[in-house]
């Protein structure tokens, strides 16, 4: 990761570059140790003297792309457009690469024949979600979720989840001023999402509640000079009742702005009690150690980051995907209806290290006993826990970068994760993240948080 | 830090045949002194050098097959970072990149080096490395080599739990993944354990042990071949010895080919072949003059023969000519041939650069198969991902730890305090009152020009420098001893001395005008030199060396009741001012020097006309300086100086030129010497890089040379020649006197070395059986005509020109004052009241709170954090400490800092990083506000060195701390430093 932090800011620059005066640029990724620029058609002098000069710090090369990224985005909107006009509900979401090859637009698992999709001039790659993994306990958000039993108290083998409480202060119990990456619950929510689970009697795993469970994303500082916290808009609107699993109430719902909302982009403003402070939560779901925050950088194609959930905790084993600011997706909601956003960046993950079953990634749950912990619960867990390393109360992590070169004490935040793709029945190993230019363009009167102007 | 050529193993085609070249003919008086030490300057080049063939250039540069190509360059390069494995493909055009960097945490070196070999997949290289200073022990450049296989794709290393010869032969890649590994014997320990690698799976055969000295194995289908005195040799598996082929000299260079030859170089005199083994027939392949040719290895079983030989045979199809220089370097395939260019910054060995400088790699390459030239310039990255060592071993317990041994008031702190309870050298590490002073080069040679004239006798008033130390003069305390037959010791030779022993250092871990922890040599006694690499970091009291300083000073030098057997420990204040001030170590050092002559001089072990003030005239003295003198005893027994550093022993290459010596004396265009031969020393005899370091000096960066160095009169040719010959050719020392005869090879036979094959020793033990101990004790004359021929040394200090000492260095001044801070700051250190710093001596230490170390034990009651924890003198107030982040709980060291306990409010918390010894890129502050979270700081401390690091603004309550553990750095080698923390009452920015 901090190999990458020179690459990723040479990156930012060509992009930024580029897209001031759009020709055939398609994009940009790191992959191979390189920064790799996609291009249709020859590169103007302009921008090769630009490329010229990153070159001289960092390896770039540039590659053919087959399509600009002036049309694929222009496809996609076509595409968006007329699907919904054909009413195809079978496609979960659109998205273009920024390596130019063109389209891509994912069906739900349970769509049955490929669908035909109308041609906008651009190749469309129809791809299909895969199947859940049986027996795994799945997020939903279509038909209510089977709270724990309440026996789970009198559990076997000595995990007597009644004496368990969670550090105070921590992920779970966050304190004055906020943190990001600590676990909200919409008071306000009209059903469930299955994002938190406890372990019952018989050592089964179940959802904890029918409550709606999220992550605080990040603290952002408002000109009226308020401390907010940057959320999912599926997790809450501004004027929420936030709590967090004490039952503390986290935020202030007087004072708000409805421009603090903005579902089309997947996020949405909240304002702590007590304010916030530049740290976001390091480590599992009980964790009370936290990194600073040292500013923001806009997200890269093939970047390694870390994501800071507050079911889950932290996982440094995810890659952005190759639509950066591309995708268009519906996330379903806390009130139980769904909202497109546009402009979502793809986030990839994979788990193969972990002390006990390497596969899976061990994570807590509410009773404190781990998923994927014990050998004794291999069959239970292997059945009940859930596979994939960020659950669905992990919406509103922060994904961020930890450099460690130069100037800055802290992490660098890259965006807000907001959806999983693709809720109730598609793989989750995938998800989508709001890119922090994205979130910056959607809220008026923000800036980043930091070390740097934290007040007192 | 200046980096030095790696060690693959193609040094000894290096002008091997100036060795032999008689007597030149010279004019005292018509003469020009030669200019012994020139300027370095870069070899003058056509082209701008590149990193990588450009693209566009490819086709024609290395022909159009180079997009399919497997061929690989590759070679090595040590500096004080580590020894770097660097490697290119053709594919990519041939652009440089290191694959690894090797090292070994704890050893104080400016220089690691070593030797390697690809396997024959090209996939994967065998390194042995270790500092430089190891060529100093014959048990360590025997078999003290650090060994580890490099995967050239992935830069993963895999450490292997064995330590191996450092002799150039070492290692010797075969047929597929199988790499032979030497453990060579010395006097103490005859034989030759051989062991068979598995590059591929990184396992190890057990060791086959051979009596004799068993030299260039290679491993073949069931064993090994290698050389066996004045044969080629088959040793089984099980240790069985059998004869593939005799020799003319002991074969060297054996390179197994794809067809099943077993090719190999011998050298008869000046008479040099390339021969191949086939079957049972032997067939000569290329005959010329010694060092004109050349057997490279490639991979899959290729053989290439470099050079220019006089007459070359029908090659067989497995052996390829190739038309580049022998001193060329060939890639595996042979597409690609290059010899290293010294650059400026390269030709000055042992010179310390800035931290965050790497000295560029420079070669001229050739592609034999166009043609064409490529000049390569790169600078190796330090890739030194490293993980614990298998020489670290784990955890186990001792009898003492099992048995639950009481605890006493010094177990109860030794966990929270730098220094050693118990050590047995005399002198402590970690001692904020114990700090010894690095010198420049120019003091060095101030006190050796007076030293050597018995002048050194300046008063150094009490407590000077901080020493705590009563008034004294270093050689009132150590006073000088005539040498026998009068005259003085040659000024280059005790300079030669101290820059092979120390590299001109006289503190750890610093640089010239630094305080810092003495240099102590093996102060905790570890085993780094057995079989046993699983106990490297093991502390036994009982074992240390304790040689302190720039002479490395042993005898003595242990506590009183605590001494080796027969050794008396010095007085107290003698042992300090040893330890802590150069000026008495060179006056103790020259002691020892001048002891050595006399011994060897009344033993009539003289060289020339014995004239002291000539450089060759000390090679006994500084063999014995090195390797001891065993005195005759009268009963007929071996005596004189013994085997270990003889030149004709076979572990040193035969065709080796001077140590540092010019590529071609004759060439009066050449005038930069062969400093890459600093980074493979275990390649000559102790005595010879003595005067190699007394002819081209050593630079540690500092005032340009490091010292004026000797030199040799004649019209300009005729002085470099003689500066040439100044290392006597390898058979001066075996003859009759030692029962010792080059033209003759007789079985030895003594108990051990029964499979002998006839070598040149002819000495018998009592009972009649051949058994090695040729030490040497005649007088010596190589050169006729000393007084004109040998070197002179060089005074730049006259005695009688009255010099007072050279100012100090003025290396990364302290920051003594928190001067950049509002004066309301907390300022929290390590500095104790009452202590003063040498380089803040006019400002009262500063700690208005407190700082503490906690170490953690690597086994029970072994503290093996505190044994690579170290001090220096230039962070904040004049001090601080610094550890390596290997990621190791073993060497696990946390520091706490606190305000005062009942301090609380909203705060702007500083760290200082001091200038050197902070070089991580993410060391984690962990600030403890009192709210129960924990908030992690990371700081870059090589980017924000020499400077106060703002770490935020927080809401302190009382008891609030800062924390720093060296265990949370992504492991490497690289330094953590721990000075002082800052809080500010109101914030900061």
């Amino acid at each position: 990761m901090a190999l990458e932090a020179p690459l990723a800011q040479a990156a930012v620059r060509i992009r930024t570059a580029a897209q001031a005066k759009p020709s055939g640029f398609a994009g940009v990724a790191l992959d191979d140790g390189k920064v790799q620029v996609y291009w249709k058609g020859s590169v103007p002098a302009e921008m090769q003297a630009v490329l010229d000069q990153e070159s001289r710090k960092v390896p770039v090369r540039v590659r053919t792309a087959a399509w600009s990224a002036q049309e694929m985005d222009r496809a996609a909107a076509a595409l968006n457009r007329k699907v919904r006009i054909g009413g195809e509900s079978t496609v979960s979401s659109i998205g273009w690469s920024v390596r130019g090859t063109g389209l891509r637009a994912t069906l739900h698992a349970r769509a049955g024949t490929t669908p035909r999709l109308p041609d906008v001039g651009v190749p469309v790659t129809v791809v299909r979600e895969p199947a859940p993994r049986t027996g795994a306990v799945k997020p939903s958000t279509d038909s209510p979720r089977t709270p724990a039993r309440q026996n789970w108290a009198t559990a076997k083998d000595g995990l007597s989840a009644a004496s368990v409480t969670w550090p105070d202060p921590s992920r779970q119990d966050d304190t004055t001023p906020a943190w990001a990456g600590a676990h909200l619950i919409n008071s306000n929510a009209t059903g469930g999402n299955g994002g938190w689970q406890t372990r019952l009697a018989d050592s089964t795993v179940a959802d904890a509640d029918t409550k709606w469970h999220c992550t605080s994303g990040f603290p952002v500082r408002h000109d009226s000079g308020a401390e907010l916290m940057v959320v999912p808009s599926s997790c809450a609107r501004p004027a929420h009742a936030l709590v967090d699993p004490s039952g503390d109430a986290v935020n202030d719902t007087a004072g708000t702005s409805s421009g603090w909302y903005a579902p089309s982009s997947g996020v949405s403003l909240v304002k702590p009690k007590g304010g916030a402070e530049p740290f976001v939560y390091d480590g599992d779901a009980w964790t009370q150690n936290g990194w600073q925050i040292a500013a923001w950088e806009s997200p890269i194609a093939g970047q390694q980051v870390c994501v800071s959930g507050a079911e889950r905790g932290t996982l440094c084993d995810a890659e952005i995907g190759d639509e950066v600011g591309t995708r268009t997706a519906s996330i379903s909601n806390s009130q139980g209806g769904g909202d497109q956003a546009f402009g979502l960046t793809s986030l990839d993950t994979s788990y193969h290290s972990g002390p006990v079953r390497p596969n899976n990634k061990p994570y807590t749950l509410k009773d404190g006993s781990p998923c994927f912990g014990f050998d004794f619960l291999e069959d239970f867990d292997a059945d009940y826990c859930s596979p994939y390393p960020l659950g669905p109360g992990d919406m509103g992590a922060v994904v961020y970068t930890i450099p460690a070169n130069g100037p800055q004490t802290g992490v660098l935040v890259k965006g807000v994760l907001v959806n999983q793709h693709q809720a109730p029945d598609a793989s989750p190993y995938g998800y989508d993240f709001v890119g922090i230019d994205k979130i910056a363009a959607s809220f008026t009167g923000i800036t980043a948080l930091t070390v740097d102007n934290d007040q007192k | 830090m200046t980096l030095f050529k790696g060690s693959r193993r193609r040094r000894w085609t290096r002008h091997a045949g100036l060795l032999t070249v008689g007597a030149v003919g010279v004019s005292l008086l018509q003469g020009p002194v030669a200019q012994a030490r020139p300027e370095p300057q870069p070899t003058a080049r056509s082209k701008a050098p590149v990193a990588a063939v450009a693209t566009a250039d490819r086709d024609r540069v290395l022909g159009s097959t180079w997009r399919g190509s497997k061929d690989r360059a590759w070679t090595t390069a040590g500096d004080a970072e580590g020894f770097h494995v660097l490697v290119a493909d053709a594919a990519d055009g041939y652009a440089w990149r290191t694959a690894a960097t090797l090292r070994e945490a704890g050893f104080d070196t400016d220089r690691w080096i070593g030797n390697a070999c690809v396997t024959s997949s090209g996939r994967r290289a065998v390194v042995v490395y270790a500092p430089r200073a190891f060529t100093n022990k014959a048990e360590l450049s025997a078999r003290g080599g650090f060994t580890a296989v490099v995967d050239l794709e992935t830069g993963a290393v895999t450490k292997l739990r064995i330590t191996t010869s450092l002799a150039y032969f070492n290692p010797g890649c075969g047929a597929g993944e199988s790499v032979a590994l030497t453990q060579e014997g010395d006097e103490e320990l005859p034989g030759t354990r051989l062991l068979r690698l598995d590059a591929e799976r990184g396992t190890v055969r057990p060791k086959v042990e051979v009596n004799g000295q068993f030299t260039s194995a290679v491993p073949s289908s069931d064993g090994f071949v290698g050389a066996l005195g004045d044969r080629l040799a088959a040793v089984s598996g099980k240790g069985k010895v059998r004869t593939l082929a005799t020799s003319n000299g002991v074969p060297f260079a054996v390179r197994p080919d794809r067809d099943g030859g077993v090719n190999f170089m011998e050298l008869q005199d000046t008479a040099m072949r390339a021969r191949r083994l086939k079957g049972t027939q032997v067939a000569t392949l290329a005959e010329g003059s010694a060092g004109t040719f050349g057997l490279e290895r490639g991979t899959g079983g290729r053989v290439f023969l470099t050079g220019q030989p006089k007459a070359v045979k029908p090659l067989p199809t497995a052996v390829t000519r190739l038309a580049v220089p022998a001193s060329a370097e060939v890639s595996t395939t042979g597409a690609l041939a290059f010899e290293r260019v010294m650059t400026a910054g390269e030709t000055l060995p042992g010179a310390s650069m800035p931290a965050d400088v790497t000295v560029p790699i420079e070669l001229d390459a050739r592609v034999p198969r166009t043609g064409r030239t490529v000049a390569f310039r790169f600078t190796p990255e330090r890739n030194d991902r490293a993980t614990d060592s298998p020489a670290l071993g784990s955890p186990r317990p001792t009898a003492a730890g099992a048995s639950g041994a009481r605890a006493t008031a010094d177990d109860m702190f030794e966990p929270y305090t730098p220094q050693d309870p118990d050590p047995w050298c005399s002198v402590p590490r970690n001692d904020m009152a114990t700090l010894a002073y690095h010198p420049r080069p120019r003091q060095i040679e101030w006190a050796v020009d007076y030293g050597i004239f018995g002048a050194l006798t300046q008063t150094r008033p009490a407590n000077y420098r901080g020493f705590g130390l009563p008034a004294y003069s270093p050689q009132g305390m150590f006073p000088p001893r005539p040498l026998a037959g009068g005259g003085h010791v040659a000024a280059q030779i005790m300079l030669g001395i101290l820059a092979q022993e120390s590299n001109l250092w006289q503190a750890s871990q610093t640089e010239s005008g630094e305080y810092g922890n003495p240099l102590i040599g093996n102060y905790y006694g570890r085993r780094y030199y057995d079989d046993d690499t699983s106990d490297d970091w093991r502390i036994h009291w009982d074992e240390a060396d304790c040689g302190y300083g720039v002479g490395q000073v042993t005898d003595g030098m242990r506590k009183a009741g605590k001494e080796k057997p027969g050794e008396t420990a010095r007085p107290v204040n003698h042992q300090r001012a040893i330890a802590l001030d150069y000026a008495a170590n060179i006056a103790a050092s020259l002691q020892i020097l001048q002891d050595k002559w006399n011994q060897t001089y009344n033993a009539g072990l003289r060289i020339h006309n014995a004239d002291p003030t000539r450089i060759e005239n000390w090679f006994f003295a500084a063999w014995a300086y090195n390797s001891g003198f065993y005195p005759n005893k009268g009963d007929g027994s071996p005596w004189g100086v013994g085997w270990g550093n003889n030149p004709i022993n076979p572990r040193y290459d035969p065709t080796r030129h001077p140590f540092l010596d010019v590529r071609d004396p004759f060439d009066p265009e050449d005038n930069v010497p062969v400093f890459s031969d600093a980074a493979h020393p275990q390649d000559w005899p102790y005595q010879e890089k003595v005067i190699g370091w007394a002819a081209q000096s050593i630079d540690t960066g500092d005032d340009g040379v490091g010292f004026r160095t000797a030199f040799w009169i004649g019209e300009p040719v005729d002085a470099r020649v003689r500066r040439t010959q100044a290392k006597p050719n390898i058979w001066v020392f075996c003859d009759s006197s030692n029962n010792c005869d080059p033209l003759q090879k007789v079985q030895p036979n003594e108990p051990g070395l029964e499979t002998e094959k006839p070598g040149p020793c002819l000495h018998k033990n009592a009972a009649g059986q051949y058994d090695l101990k040729c030490w040497y004790h005649q007088p010596v004359s190589w050169k006729g005509d000393c007084e004109e021929s040998c070197g002179f040394e060089g005074i730049r200090y006259d005695v009688p020109d009255n010099y007072s000492e050279p100012a100090d260095g003025t290396h990364n001044p302290p920051q003594c004052t928190a001067s950049q801070l509002p004066t309301n700051a907390i300022v929290v250190d390590y500095i104790r009241a009452g202590t003063r710093m040498p380089r803040c001596s006019g400002v009262d230490p500063r700690n208005d709170g407190s700082m503490q170390l906690e170490f953690k034990a690597g086994w029970p009651g072994e503290y093996t954090s505190k044994v690579d924890f170290h001090q220096l003198d230039n962070g904040m107030g004049g001090h601080h400490w610094f550890t390596r982040a290997r990621g190791s709980s073993k060497f696990q060291v946390i520091a706490t800092w606190r305000p005062p306990v009942e301090y609380s409010g909203w705060t702007g918390i500083y760290a200082y990083i001091p200038k050197t010894g902070a070089r991580v890129p993410d060391a984690v502050y962990d600030i403890y506000t009192g709210d129960g979270r924990i908030r992690h700081v990371q700081v870059d401390q090589e980017y924000h060195h020499g400077s106060w690091v703002w770490l935020g603004n927080f809401q302190l309550r009382s008891g609030a701390s800062v924390q720093l553990d060296s265990l949370k750095p992504a492991p490497s080698e690289k330094t953590i430093g721990f000075d002082a923390v800052a809080f500010v009452p109101g914030g900061g920015s």
